[in-house]
């Protein structure tokens, strides 16, 4: 299972946000987004789902154009995981849920038995058990990431898109929903996801590509491609990447470097 | 045993039929303004008026067989009308699309028929025919033109077995209508007044050429200022155009208007005023030029003439007044009464 | 909510409704025994001739009969449409006449009156102004790209609902005040009055074919309530389910209000009425919002018919009794919305 992008450019009607981009998600391996708030990941994402239409080049599913297939076709390949939002009505956790089997339903069907179980093993898969019938709009921002999650999880479907999936969460949050990513990604998954940190693409990230200026530039394995001069390039300031020794692995760090030359000159 | 059974249940059966078979022989056919036919029964006692215009037709010719109103007497109306009549039920109206009568009140007060007595457009006509087939009770439709009042006098009268009533009361629209057109003819088109027709509290609503509010103005040989305007129904207009206008006479309904007239500066300048031609209709028990356009408007035809034509309505109006309501509304007038109705035509004295 | 809290609600319903259609019979200003009602029900059921007056046969199977039928179709109508729409504008402030079919009924009626033309063109030309009305919006909003059709579509029928009320304002003042304006106010505020056998069935299809169409697509209609990214990644057609649910209500709604005038409030009511007891799934919501909207409908039309000596209008009525129930429902129920 394979979406590509080829030579994407993507923007609205009349305005290019973004051209040139090539990138590749197979099942099995995270592939990070990587680039400063307002530069056009979030655009970039909706035109991968088919949520808008590409301004010129391709995004092929399976090898064919994304955009000539049925909604319900594309949703049993690829599913989608939003910003956690407050909602409009008091869904339940378990009502948000079990909407991402609706792709699995014929067009005039409601929820069969099977798909509430589905979707119950997939709220107790990131551990959302105890709220499955608290109302969606009750519980905390991170709460409400790992329903959508779930969601995404019930609509079983091999490739998966993030959109920032751990923004306004708290650190033990975006900790746990990260771990979920890397053990989706071991269960066979292949996991596209946006993020403005860099250790965060460094934890999890199997290949990171950078959106910068309008250009998307698939620079590989972070632990190879991804330096301290690219960081200084895409966010204009110095830092400084370093190797640490975690658990018997190498993982690489990212250390702002203008606020510890601060405290250094104080002591 | 089988055979006689079965004949007698037939003959029971037939026996169920047979009143309704029987009322559908012995029942008159009549047709209304519309070239609707209806069955009728033979006698017919309780009628339903289903709006004003009706409830007056019927009224004046044969009070007994009204069945209620449409909207209650107002206290100022009461005495003029003979109080056991002034006390019968209110049903509401049942014309138009929106009736406010219920439907199930007016079957309960058993009419033997419906009429209403006015508009013959196709909205009312089918209005008519859904009725009756809901209801099964007749529903005729009277055209209330002006000019065909004795037509519908006569056609009235016909339909609820008041033949003589019909007939007298026919005859006696005719000779007002003719009566007031033969006077009128004889005064030249020059020597007609220009009249203003003003309606509602400001005074600035007024009737265009033609509409049904105007009618018994222009037949009494006014001229109408709104004229050119074109024809129509009501209209809007400003002071302006009245003081453009500069109408000899003015004629309004509207007490408040009438009693603001005489001060107020825009008004005053116009010669009408000046001249304390402004005359407000007398109104009760139902007005005399429009409300409600029936034929209540006979009497104030009368009324019109003189105003606008002195010289050709010579003979005093108060014998014709209390002629006219002893005969439409069942009750002579007393003295006192017509003092008030002949009053407020006059201009405050200052 | 649980199903059984669903299942019981419906039940209650339902019942309810039975009960109600069953006093409604029973009550009214013609006096009808209860005797004779059964005898006529039991008649018409077996085929037989009821041993009871044939004026009293009259207020029953012509007057009373299809008037509570209308009633239960209309109410149902109306919050099943509110209820669909609240769940597509994914607000819960939304009523059947925001894309304005109630205005382009009111000028097609109103137009209708003025013109002086038979009844049954009256209710025609009302049906097809309202369809008509909602198409303008409709197409208007589809010419207009922009990043939130929803808002478009809102303000394309805001903006139509304003034209056309214009156009009604602009009759009342040309009509003649005797035998049209009457006319035209009463169909403005709404009323059963005149509702016959024909009315009924006249309106009865597009009931039917509407109702279907909301059911089928109740699972997506839920789905809608996500937003429109959300349910196209889950696999709904948004734009295409948008436009069956825009098409189906609008068919049902045109089609009542042609035969009842203007009704307000039932299908902005009922639906939140139905929500804070059921929540808001809309496979849940559907069955018990109808069958709440026909009840109400029903008692407020009984009411309207038996508490005076004369006719009061339904419109009037229903925002009389549906204000303050509306408070109410704001004070003292929990926050069903950020």
């Amino acid at each position: 299972m394979k979406l590509e992008a080829r030579d994407l450019a993507y923007g609205y009607r009349g305005h290019v946000v973004g051209q040139g981009a090539n990138l590749t998600l197979s099942a099995g391996e995270i592939v990070c987004i990587l680039g400063p708030n307002g530069g056009g990941k979030t655009t970039l994402f909706r035109t991968l789902l088919g949520l808008i239409a590409p301004l010129g080049g391709e995004v092929l599913l399976e090898g064919s154009s994304l955009h000539r297939r049925p909604r319900s076709a594309i949703a049993r390949m690829l599913g989608y995981v939003p910003q956690a939002h407050t909602g409009y009505f008091p869904f339940t956790v378990q009502d948000v849920v079990l909407m991402g089997r609706t792709a699995h339903l014929s067009p005039f069907a409601t929820p069969l038995r099977s798909d509430r179980e589905q979707a119950m093993a997939a709220i107790e898969r990131v551990g959302l058990a105890t709220l499955a019938d608290s109302e969606y709009t009750r519980i905390s921002g991170g709460e409400r990431q790992l329903a959508l999650i779930a969601r995404a999880l019930a609509q079983a479907t091999p490739l998966l898109v993030m959109d920032e999936p751990t923004a306004s969460l708290d650190f033990g949050n975006q900790v746990r929903v990260l771990e979920t990513v890397v053990g989706l990604a071991k269960e066979g998954k292949g996991i596209l996801l946006s993020t403005h940190d860099p250790d965060q693409v460094f934890l999890c990230a199997d290949r990171v590509a950078l959106v910068h200026r309008g250009r998307v530039t698939d620079i590989g394995p972070p632990q190879s491609g991804l330096d301290a001069g690219l960081l200084r390039d895409l966010y204009g300031v110095e830092v400084q990447v370093s190797e640490l020794d975690i658990g018997g692995k190498t993982r690489r760090v990212c250390v702002p470097v203008a606020a510890q030359s601060a405290i250094s000159d104080r002591e | 045993m089988r055979t006689t059974r079965r004949a007698f249940i037939k003959a029971i059966g037939a026996g169920a039929l047979a009143p309704r078979l029987l009322r559908a022989q012995s029942g008159r056919s009549v047709t209304d303004s519309v070239g609707r036919r209806v069955t009728l029964p033979p006698r017919v006692e309780r009628v339903y008026a289903a709006g004003p215009p009706a409830s007056i037709l019927l009224f004046a010719m044969a009070p007994d067989k009204v069945l209620g109103w449409t909207s209650p007497f107002r206290p100022d109306e009461r005495p003029f009308v003979p109080a056991r009549y002034a006390d019968l039920p209110t049903f509401g109206r049942l014309t138009g699309r929106g009736n406010t009568a219920n439907v199930e009140v007016v079957l309960a007060a058993r009419p033997d028929l419906v009429f209403d007595y006015g508009s013959t457009s196709p909205t009312f006509a089918s209005l008519a025919d859904r009725i009756q087939e809901q209801t099964g009770i007749p529903y005729l439709l009277i055209d209330g033109a002006f000019d065909r009042i004795p037509d519908a006098f006569r056609l009235l009268g016909g339909i609820i077995g008041v033949d003589e009533q019909g007939a007298r009361w026919s005859r006696y629209a005719a000779d007002t209508l003719e009566d007031i057109r033969a006077r009128v003819a004889r005064v030249p088109e020059a020597r007609r007044p220009r009249v203003y027709y003003g309606r509602g509290p400001s005074g600035l609503q007024t009737g265009l050429s033609g509409s049904i509010n105007m009618e018994s103005i222009e037949r009494a040989g006014a001229r109408n200022v709104a004229a050119e305007l074109g024809q129509g129904g009501l209209v809007q207009v400003t002071i302006e155009q009245v003081l453009r206008w500069s109408p000899e006479v003015i004629v309004t309904t509207d007490p408040n208007f009438f009693a603001g007239v005489w001060g107020d500066p825009s008004w005053r300048s116009l010669p009408a005023v000046r001249e304390r031609r402004v005359h407000l209709a007398p109104g009760l028990p139902f007005g005399w030029i429009d409300s409600p356009p029936s034929v209540n408007r006979l009497v104030g035809l009368h009324w019109l003439g003189r105003i606008l034509h002195p010289q050709a309505f010579t003979e005093p109006l108060r014998p014709i007044v209390r002629d006219f309501y002893a005969r439409a509304y069942h009750q002579t007038p007393s003295e006192s009464q017509l003092d008030a109705l002949l009053a407020t035509d006059k201009p405050p004295e200052t | 909510m649980s199903a059984a809290k669903t299942s019981a609600a419906l039940a209650l319903s339902a019942v309810g409704l039975v009960a109600l259609t069953v006093v409604a019979f029973a009550i009214g200003r013609f006096p009808v025994a209860p005797g004779d009602f059964a005898a006529v029900a039991w008649a018409w059921l077996s085929g037989g001739t009821p041993d009871v007056p044939a004026t009293v046969q009259t207020v029953i199977l012509n007057v009373r009969g299809p008037r509570i039928l209308a009633a239960i179709v209309i109410g149902a109508v109306l919050a099943a449409a509110g209820a669909a729409y609240q769940s597509l504008f994914r607000n819960p402030l939304v009523s059947p006449d925001i894309l304005g079919v109630s205005a382009g009924a009111a000028l097609g009626a109103v137009l209708g009156i003025f013109f002086a033309l038979d009844v049954v063109f009256i209710q025609a030309l009302a049906f097809a102004c309202g369809l008509a009305a909602v198409a303008t919006a409709y197409f208007i909003a589809a010419r207009m790209r922009g990043h939130d059709p929803i808002l478009i579509l809102v303000l394309a029928g805001v903006v139509i609902g304003a034209l056309l009320g214009a156009g009604v304002a602009l009759i009342k003042y040309l009509a003649d005040p005797y035998n049209q304006l009457p006319a035209i106010t009463y169909w403005l505020l709404g009323s059963l009055s005149a509702a016959t056998r024909a009315d009924f069935l006249s309106v009865l299809p597009a009931a039917a074919g509407g109702m279907a169409v909301l059911w089928l697509l109740r699972w997506r209609i839920s789905v809608l309530a996500l937003g429109d990214d959300e349910a196209a990644s889950v696999g709904v057609e948004t734009g295409r389910i948008r436009a069956a649910v825009i098409a189906a209500a609008t068919l049902m709604t045109a089609a009542a209000v042609s035969i009842s005038g203007v009704i307000g409030w039932v299908g902005l009511l009922i639906p939140h009425l139905a929500r804070l007891i059921v929540g808001p799934d809309f496979t849940r919501l559907l069955p018990v919002a109808t069958l709440f909207g026909a009840a109400f409908m029903l008692a407020v039309d009984t009411v309207a018919r038996t508490a005076g000596r004369i006719e009061l209008p339904l419109g009037v009525l229903t925002a009389v009794i549906g204000t303050p129930l509306f408070l109410w429902l704001l004070a003292t129920a929990r926050r069903s919305w950020q």
